[in-house]
């Protein structure tokens, strides 16, 4: 378990950190200094340097004591007065609770199975005891409100790569959701007016990008056809042809998300992220938002990448048939070449809101403002749309109809 | 053309004597100065009663007089008798030999059945009477009369006819003669086609536009492809290969539109002022 939990505080006022996303810099939320992420990695870097030798002189002070009061034993047990008159009342409250005792036998240390999945972390700040998904490596205390991050979650092999830091913040999420909403027509109209945001938050998300090429051949049934007439007889000749297409394509961070809880349809769907964009890893771009390492292995995500990669290099092979007037895919033979994976952590803002017993879940790109989820559908509003589009058309198409002939 | 006339005659005498030559219909001509002007009815084939051939003969004078277009029947025993190809010429032969017609512009039509080969012709001349009897008029007088005639049911046959036609005048007279787009059971058929189409279609574009619009609400959909993360210009083809491997040929028959009239109605008139057809029964 990682012991150690670090809360970045603003070198001026020892104020909690956050990385603001507009500009691009980190911002202390009590006297509105900024920092850029190089600036507080060498701040904190010198501070961890010196906290380090700290430690080391506080075990040695710590050793030397515990030697001096191993000799002085007897001192230590006498008691004043007043701490007579004290240790009595401890000691009659202590006879009342035997007597009368609380029923104590249901609490137990004994997690189950949830503790496997849990861990818990002490916030730097207020003390507070943080109770930690194991995948949790930036949070945010919910008694004192810094956020939190655990480096030890991103230490070694399990370091990312690359970071695409936050550029739309939680307005701009709150506001894409409505504008998800305008202009739907199924959409059951009670669902905008009572329909509650019950969480918003910002999540780097850890996305395996995938490097490779795809290589192999394409068999294809191809067409070409004749038409011409001779007197009153229409003849049609069709040439059938089969074509075969082979070559190579590559490809370039083809992303997976390497999350258990998020639904694959709502990462997909958010793409593309713009990776010019991207930067070193550095955990100072995550104070203020939430972050999980991963627990979708990059090799249990090469089934999806290598389906993507074969129908793109199937489709781009396809484009290079011409001069048929039909041409279908008889049989493929690809070949995915595996390339270099990368780890990222990429912005993603989660929005939950909650209608009729039900949980809807979207999701929006944090760098592009991309938003998906799947919204109610009203069956009435459906069947009305239905019903009367085709019964105006089916009015306005026979006025005309009649109109013409 | 005169032995013609002389045997079409010499038929309609014997069959009027046989009738004993008192009812209007079976009025024949005894000499070639008679004026048949009046006799709308000529059975020489003698398939119907007395009485049968006195109330269409009333019948097709009051249809003349009314509308100034003579509407004729005719039954001979075989069309080949007047020299002619085809019972379409005959009938034309008939009406040019009789000199039939209504007035100067000599309008009027002619419906003639030829007995020993169950053939039929309808005809009709004159600038009014092309306009009233059109193509798709004389057509669909067709399916008037041709179900009585199988069932040799000539009385019902021809009196259906007359019915029909003095129909056919009167929308003449109104400036609308019946055609394609005047025909009411057509237009209703039409109409209700097009109602059918217009809902298909209605159908089809409110379920594309409540799909696009359901589809809309699901945008958390998992990615199909890498098409973003192509590097673009990596592509490179090194294996070719286009092997022909056979032929298919299919005819189609393509349908044409017989006559003229510019989208299916008016009438074709040949060079003799005729316009008509035959079949059989």
């Amino acid at each position: 378990m990682p012991s150690q939990i670090t809360n970045y505080q603003c070198p001026a006022c020892t104020g909690p950190l956050h990385f603001d996303s507009a500009s691009g810099k980190l911002v202390c939320d009590y006297c509105g200094s900024t920092y850029t992420v190089a600036e507080v990695e060498e701040y904190y870097r010198e501070k961890d340097e010196q906290a380090a030798q700290a430690m080391v002189q506080e075990e040695e002070a710590a050793a030397q004591e515990s030697a001096a009061s191993a000799q002085s034993g007897t001192a230590a047990a006498e008691m004043t007065a007043s701490d007579t008159a004290a240790g009595e009342s401890v000691a009659e409250e202590h006879e009342a609770e035997q007597e009368n005792p609380w029923d104590a036998d249901g609490i137990t240390s004994d997690w189950g199975a949830e503790a496997a999945g849990m861990k818990a972390y002490h916030c730097p700040s207020c003390g507070a005891e943080l109770i930690c998904e194991e995948t949790t490596a930036a949070t945010q205390c919910p008694y004192c409100n810094n956020p939190s991050i655990i480096p030890g979650q991103f230490a070694g092999t399990l370091k990312p790569d690359y970071i695409i830091p936050f550029k739309l913040d939680q307005a701009a999420a709150e506001n894409a959701l409505r504008t998800l909403y305008k202009g739907k027509r199924l959409l059951p109209s009670a669902f905008t007016r009572e329909s509650h945001i019950r969480e918003i938050k910002g999540i780097y998300v850890p996305f395996w990008l995938f490097d490779g090429e795809a290589a192999g051949s394409v068999h294809f049934h191809a067409t070409r056809t004749h038409t011409y007439t001779r007197g009153d007889t229409e003849t049609t000749e069709t040439e059938h042809f089969q074509v075969e297409r082979g070559g190579r394509m590559a490809f370039s961070r083809v992303p997976a998300d390497g999350a258990k809880k998020m639904p694959d349809g709502h990462m997909d769907a958010i793409e593309p992220f713009h990776y010019e964009d991207l930067k070193e890893f550095s955990t100072a771009y995550l104070p203020g938002y939430l972050a999980d390492k991963y627990d979708v292995s990059a090799k249990e995500n090469i089934p999806r990448i290598e389906k993507r990669v074969r129908s793109t290099f199937v489709q781009q092979i396809e484009q290079t048939v011409t001069g048929y007037g039909s041409c279908n895919v008889i049989r493929e033979n690809v070949q995915i070449h595996r390339g270099k994976v990368s780890y990222a952590l990429l912005p993603v803002w989660i929005l939950n809101t909650h209608w009729d017993g039900k949980d809807f879940l979207f999701a929006m790109n944090g760098q592009t403002g991309k938003i998906v989820g799947d919204l109610p559908v009203s069956k009435g509003k459906m069947a009305a749309w239905f019903f009367g589009l085709a019964g105006g058309i089916t009015v306005v198409l026979s006025l005309l109809l009649n109109l013409l002939f | 053309m005169k032995e013609m006339k002389k045997a079409f005659l010499c038929f309609a005498m014997i069959l009027s004597v046989l009738f004993l030559l008192t009812a209007p219909a079976a009025v024949l001509a005894t000499g070639e100065n008679t004026d048949y002007s009046g006799v709308y009815v000529w059975d020489t084939a003698g398939i119907m009663t007395e009485e049968e051939q006195n109330a269409l003969q009333e019948k097709a004078a009051q249809v003349a007089a009314d509308y100034q277009c003579a509407c004729y029947i005719v039954t001979v025993n075989d069309y080949q008798d007047y020299n002619a190809a085809s019972p379409y010429d005959a009938a034309k032969s008939i009406w040019q030999d009789m000199d039939f017609g209504y007035g100067d512009g000599r309008d009027g039509e002619m419906l003639m059945l030829s007995m020993n080969d169950r053939d039929f012709a309808i005809i009709a001349h004159g600038d009014f009477g092309n306009m009233a009897f059109t193509d798709y008029g004389k057509e669909k007088l067709d399916e008037v009369y041709l179900d009585n005639f199988r069932n040799n049911d000539w009385y019902g046959g021809f009196s259906d006819y007359l019915t029909q036609s003095e129909k056919y005048l009167q929308m003449a007279r109104d400036g609308e003669p019946f055609d394609v787009d005047t025909d009411p059971d057509a237009k209703s058929a039409r109409h209700f086609m097009e109602r059918v189409i217009a809902m298909i279609i209605g159908l089809i574009a409110g379920g594309s536009v409540v799909g696009g619009s359901y589809r809309s609400m699901k945008t958390a959909t998992e990615a199909g492809n890498a098409n973003v993360y192509a590097i673009r210009g990596s592509l490179t083809v090194d294996r070719r290969r286009d092997v022909f491997q056979n032929r298919t040929i299919t005819h189609r028959h393509i349908q044409r539109n017989k006559g003229s009239g510019g989208g299916g109605g008016g009438t074709s008139v040949d060079s003799g002022g005729f316009s008509g057809h035959s079949g059989k029964f």
